[in-house]
């Protein structure tokens, strides 16, 4: 059982199964890319009307719906964008049916390829990079995303030396430049800035790679040109998140180093105390009860534990917000909670008894 | 040396020769077009016909209006200009000077070697 969706093509209206309207939207769709401007759009639309005389066909065979099948052969017919651009495939062909006089002039329309798909300048012309903020790989603004593609480099190591950079530059004017830069690149919102941002030329070829692949095009996950001021608002406060995101999972992550560092010292303290029974190391601690060091150590490492852990889990968070790292998944969440809660429990208990038999002593 | 790119090559701009020697004979839409170029093998992929089309009507050669279809979407007939005219025949002199020229070179090769060329 299928989903069937009626659409408007050319003003005529077909029935269109579901999978075939988005492999029809999708061709569409990257057409319209390739061929940009107002004269593009007349193409498309004449291409659309060739496409509703070939459904109008289908429809007079008998057929009561479109279905994939039939979209992937208007496709075929209509020149998959891969073909359009590489006229090799043809070639072959056009030249084997011919004679010397009729190859001639086979021959002669096989340059349709060259000359109809793809606008000559495009394909003559090395496109140049654009400079363009990166939408698909950012963190604030894309600024680094952008500028990586633009220059070639990874977008990481970029971030990690702006950063480091900007640590060793007293902060302020690093971020001033990156403010300035966020707002003077435009962003790369559309399949056509996508392109000219990664310096692909824009052929039917490139973007129509996936058409007839299920997998969604890179650029899907653009959103829509967004205007206004009401996403200027939301972007002020996504923006203000992310920053204070940021700052906390800077000193949730520094904490978290912190409370290791000392964690490992406490334990190869405690480990050396065990194995050597030696007082001489202990004698900087403050703890006078020497029998009592081990149950004092261990309260202290489940502390240390029981801080360590929302650090991480705080760390954590930041990441995903800001990195798109994986979110955590129940199992990880569970675990952390069940060691949290032994690990309150674990220090209560302990400091209690630590605390009474110091009491005692005392 | 590809073959096959200097072939393309070689071919490169007879295509709208062909749509303007088609559209001379009489007004056509697109459809009509390009089945009248698949009989003569001049295409295979219908899509790269649209954007010559249109290239060549915004360039002042070809012109068109619109015309109810019995069934299925209006047509979009295209017909030829008095610039297209003009075109058609600087074209065509052409066509027949390279076409004189290749023919001679090949009877040359003819004479010299006594062997035809496939």
């Amino acid at each position: 059982m299928k989903k069937t969706l009626p659409v408007n093509i050319s003003g005529k209206v077909y029935y269109i199964d579901e999978d075939a309207y988005d492999l029809l939207k999708n061709y569409l769709f990257q057409l319209r890319n390739a061929f940009p401007g107002d004269e593009g759009a007349e193409i498309v639309s004449d291409i659309e009307s060739r496409i509703s005389e070939l459904f109008e066909a289908r429809i007079n065979e008998g057929a009561n719906v479109i279905t994939y099948a039939d979209v992937n052969k208007v496709i075929e017919t209509m020149g998959r964008p891969s073909d359009l651009s590489d006229a090799s495939d043809y070639d072959g062909a056009a030249a084997q049916p011919g004679g010397n006089t009729a190859g001639n002039a086979a021959g002669s329309g096989a340059g349709v390829f060259q000359n109809g798909g793809n606008d000559p300048d495009y394909m003559t012309i090395k496109v140049k990079k654009h400079l363009y903020r990166n939408v698909n790989n950012k963190v604030f603004g894309g600024v680094m995303g952008g500028l990586a593609t633009y220059l070639g480099w990874d977008a990481t190591i970029m971030r990690i030396f702006y950063v480091v950079l900007m640590l060793f530059s007293y902060f302020w004017p690093l971020l001033l430049i990156y403010m300035m830069l966020w707002m003077v690149i435009p962003p790369a919102n559309t399949p056509l800035r996508v392109l000219n941002m990664q310096g692909a030329p824009v052929t039917v070829d490139n973007i129509g790679q996936s058409v007839l692949s299920s997998t969604p095009p890179p650029y899907q996950g653009v959103p829509a040109q967004q205007s206004g001021s009401s996403n200027f608002f939301a972007t002020v406060v996504s923006v203000a998140a992310k920053c204070i995101m940021a700052l906390i999972g800077m000193f949730s992550s520094m904490a978290a180093l912190a409370l290791f560092v000392a964690f490992m010292a406490v334990l190869t303290g405690m480990i050396a105390y065990v194995a050597t029974g030696s007082e001489v190391i202990l004698q900087n601690l403050n703890f006078q009860m020497y029998d009592s060091v081990v149950l004092g150590c261990s309260t202290v490492l489940c502390a240390l534990m029981m801080i360590m852990i929302p650090c991480i889990a705080l760390t954590w968070l930041a990441c995903c917000v800001l990195f798109k790292a994986p979110s955590a998944s129940k199992t990880v969440v569970i675990t952390g909670i069940v060691l949290e809660v032994i690990f309150i429990a674990a220090t209560v208990v302990l400091g209690t008894i630590v605390g009474a038999s110091l009491s005692l002593i005392l | 040396m590809n073959i096959e790119n200097l072939k393309s090559q070689m071919r490169k701009g007879m295509l709208e020769f062909c749509v303007l020697l088609l559209l001379d004979k009489g007004d056509a839409y697109a459809s009509e077009i390009i089945s009248q170029m698949k009989e003569a093998h001049l295409i295979v992929m219908e899509g790269t016909l649209y954007p010559l089309l249109t290239r060549l009507k915004n360039d002042g050669l070809l012109a068109y209006r619109w015309e109810e279809s019995p069934s299925g979407p209006p047509r979009k007939y295209y017909s030829i200009t008095d610039t297209g005219r003009a075109f058609l025949v600087e074209l065509h002199k052409s066509w027949q000077e390279i076409s004189h020229t290749i023919n001679h070179l090949i009877n040359i090769n003819n004479n010299n070697n006594q062997t035809p060329v496939q």
